[in-house]
């Protein structure tokens, strides 16, 4: 199986951030040497959620310091991008890395972020599609025009144009049984992302197979996205390993004002308010941490190599990325758990 | 003096693929420092083979990655096609994180027509825009955030994130070309890129005002300049003369072309524009190969000793603390552009190193 790794650059612990950047980008750099088959970032701003604005830029640094490894987004944020910049972005950094890109999309649901980039979030998920279909054909084109309802984009040629199809190396994040499907339509993958209990994202995924089977087609195998702990010491690994997730549901709950009751006033977002109903009371907030926290892998290593092989049996899964530094965690122990799951757990990924 | 080398991505004829001209440039600019350069360098454009480095912010992530000394600047980025300047401010700050802080950051104002058009901005706001722009990024990278409420830019206050972690103070330039524009950027507080179309003499005085007027907003000496040229240096007098003459007439009649500088209509009622029509009528008069000899008048060429002595008086003529050279223009094969460049390296390098910073 490939196996990734990502850094997604999150503060929770409000450490300072140039040394959060460079703990981060440190991290990163032991992908290729630990050997991962891809790195991956994450899109997210003006908080300490994930210091990651820009997925593109942060793996352009990575292909200059990286020979073999694939670099994927997960996720560029389509609605808060112009359509002829973040094509154009899409094709350098698949220059610069000598075609070595993948590029995962999605919708993205922060508030704050919609607010302060200027976006209209009501009308988000109309916009991600139109953009979403925009960005494929561009990609193979090199041609950027659409005619939607949200999207305008006269023809414009794009130089430097594309010098390989990304045809099997678009993924969109997809969280929903509804948006699922859409993948299907444009012949793209899923990435399978943990925001909700595993069953949840198996309804996602199975929905997704339904689609593509109705156009007479074999699905790509997903790809799924955890964090993980590990620790040869199971009491540890459980102790520690649930204290560090919790500290990690609260960077989320954090940045999605999920503490909050704006979801419930927005259509697409239907699953959001019935989360944030949910915490709104300290009971619920525990209960909902709790049916989080099976989507990561907690453990030895065998029992979190047995974890994510049963994830992967559970999606059908094809290429998993995993995260060894995330909440508040500081960069020591993100280390020792990278480099311990190195060690211990991806021999054994990499063999199945 | 610090030197620089400045990568333009150029594919105007298409004699190779952009795949060819990507791989290659990259190669180049990766030789850089290993060949005695301090800095990289490269220009935002769109949408032609003119030049083609869309994200110039992105180009110097990846050279960022390269290496953990190499110093990098933007030559320029081109503020007016950016809808949203705030996320600039973020690059530029996520950029400087990578490099620890080894960053100059140049904004220019743009007159490629086309590109205007493509990206969707009004080319008549492009000077309002530029001083906007500016502004909201310069008074971000200082506090932080980004908190604006101009003309054409309202930005409500957004924390940059991760936050700025040195002082953008004499790292942040403007690209200027035209005649009286550079000391428009004494009151705004930015360093002056010189990237020259008339006769370096010409530049000087017009700086000694820059820097009065910055000396006095800001109780303060303006950062020295950077002089950016184009270089051909071959050991062969005869060749060098040829060979500078054929690459830089292709480059600046691609200039005039992707411009539509020899269109006086072009600019015609252009707010910001007035002063490029009188130059367009100038170009169409005296035809394309005139003005190219002009322009080749400003840049380098010759031998080793010529180049040499070309640069110490753009040194002393503009007193910059560092010379940025462009070695590959036009649709020039790769092969002479590498011959090029570490002719210059070996010969002409080490003796501006001696230079003071300034002059």
């Amino acid at each position: 199986m490939h196996v990734g790794m990502c850094i997604p650059f999150m503060n929770h612990a409000r450490a300072d951030d140039h040394e959060l950047m460079k703990g981060e980008l440190a991290l990163g750099d032991l992908a290729e040497p630990l050997g991962f088959d891809s790195l991956w970032c994450f899109e997210h701003h003006f908080t300490s959620y994930m210091l990651s604005p820009n997925p593109l830029q942060v793996l352009s640094y990575f292909a200059g310091r990286t020979r073999r490894i694939q670099l994927g987004t997960m996720v560029v944020v389509l609605p808060w991008h112009h359509p002829v910049r973040v094509a154009e972005e899409v094709l350098l950094l698949d220059h610069f890395s000598h075609g070595r890109t993948l590029l995962g999309v999605g919708r993205g649901i922060g508030r704050i972020e919609y607010e302060r980039l200027g976006v209209d979030q009501v009308e988000s998920k109309a916009l991600a599609i139109e953009l979403i279909r925009c960005l494929t054909s561009t990609l193979e084109s090199g041609v950027c025009e659409y005619d939607g309802e949200h999207v305008k984009q006269p023809k414009v040629q794009l130089r430097p144009g594309p010098f390989q199809s990304f045809r099997g190396r678009i993924f969109i994040g997809a969280g929903s049984p509804e948006t699922s499907p859409m993948c299907a339509e444009l012949g793209v993958g899923m990435l399978v992302i943990p925001q909700k209990a595993p069953e949840a994202h198996v309804a996602d995924v199975t929905a997704y197979r339904e689609a593509y089977e109705r156009i007479g087609a074999e699905a790509p195998a997903p790809i799924f996205q955890n964090m993980f702990f590990v620790d040869e010491d199971p009491v540890r690994a459980r102790e520690e390993g649930r204290r560090q997730f919790d500290l990690h549901y609260d960077a989320i709950i954090d940045h999605y004002e999920f503490r909050g009751t704006h979801m419930a006033a927005d259509k697409n977002n239907k699953a959001y308010a019935a989360v944030q109903r949910l915490i709104s009371t300290p009971e619920g907030e525990k209960a909902w941490k709790d049916a989080m926290f099976p989507m990561n892998p907690v453990g030895t290593p065998r029992q979190v190599r047995d974890q994510i092989l049963d994830q992967r049996k559970m999606f059908g899964a094809g290429r998993f990325v995993a995260g060894a530094r995330y909440g508040a965690m500081s960069m020591a122990e993100g280390e020792r758990n990278l480099r311990l799951f190195a060690e211990k757990v991806l021999p054994a990924l990499k063999a199945e | 003096m610090r030197l620089g080398y400045g990568a333009t991505f150029q594919n105007p004829g298409q004699e190779i693929t952009d795949r060819e001209v990507y791989r290659e440039e990259i190669r180049l600019a990766r030789l850089a420092e290993p060949l005695g350069f301090d800095s990289v360098w490269s220009t935002e454009h769109h949408v032609t083979g003119y030049q083609m480095c869309p994200d110039v912010l992105q180009f110097l992530s990846y050279m960022a990655g390269t290496s953990d000394t190499l110093e990098l600047g933007s030559m320029v980025v081109v503020i007016p096609w950016h809808q949203n300047p705030a996320r600039v401010a973020e690059q530029i700050a996520v950029l400087d994180h990578y490099c620890d802080g080894r960053l100059t950051v140049g904004f220019g104002r743009g007159s490629g027509r086309i590109e205007f058009e493509k990206l969707g901005v009004d080319m008549g706001q492009a000077r309002e825009r530029f001083m906007e722009a500016t502004a909201l990024i310069e008074q971000g990278l200082e506090r932080g955030y980004c908190e604006y409420d101009g003309a054409i830019f309202k930005q409500a206050r957004m924390e940059i994130r991760p936050s700025p972690f040195k002082s953008f103070k004499g790292r942040l330039y403007a690209g200027v070309a035209s005649a009286g524009s550079i000391q428009l950027m004494a009151k705004p507080g930015l360093g002056i890129l010189l990237i020259p179309q008339r006769p370096w003499a010409d530049i000087r005085s017009e700086l000694e005002e820059y820097r009065a007027a910055f000396r006095k907003q800001h109780g303060a000496e303006a950062p020295p300049p950077v002089g950016v040229a184009w270089v051909f240096c071959d050991e062969d007098e005869q060749r060098a003369r040829d060979e500078a003459a054929k690459w830089m007439t292709r480059y600046w009649r691609g200039v005039i072309e992707h411009y539509d500088f020899a269109k006086p209509e072009n600019f015609q009622g252009v707010k910001g524009y007035e002063n490029y029509v009188g130059q367009a009528q100038g170009i169409k008069d005296a035809g394309i190969d005139a003005i190219a000899k002009d322009f080749m008048d400003v840049q380098v060429w010759g031998t080793p000793k010529a180049c040499l002595e070309k640069i110490r008086y753009i040194h002393e003529q503009v007193g910059c603390g560092q010379f940025v050279g462009i070695f590959r223009y036009a649709d020039m094969p790769f092969a002479e552009a590498e011959r090029n460049l570490r002719t210059f390296a070996t010969t002409v390098l080490p003796e501006l190193k001696k230079l003071p910073a300034k002059a």
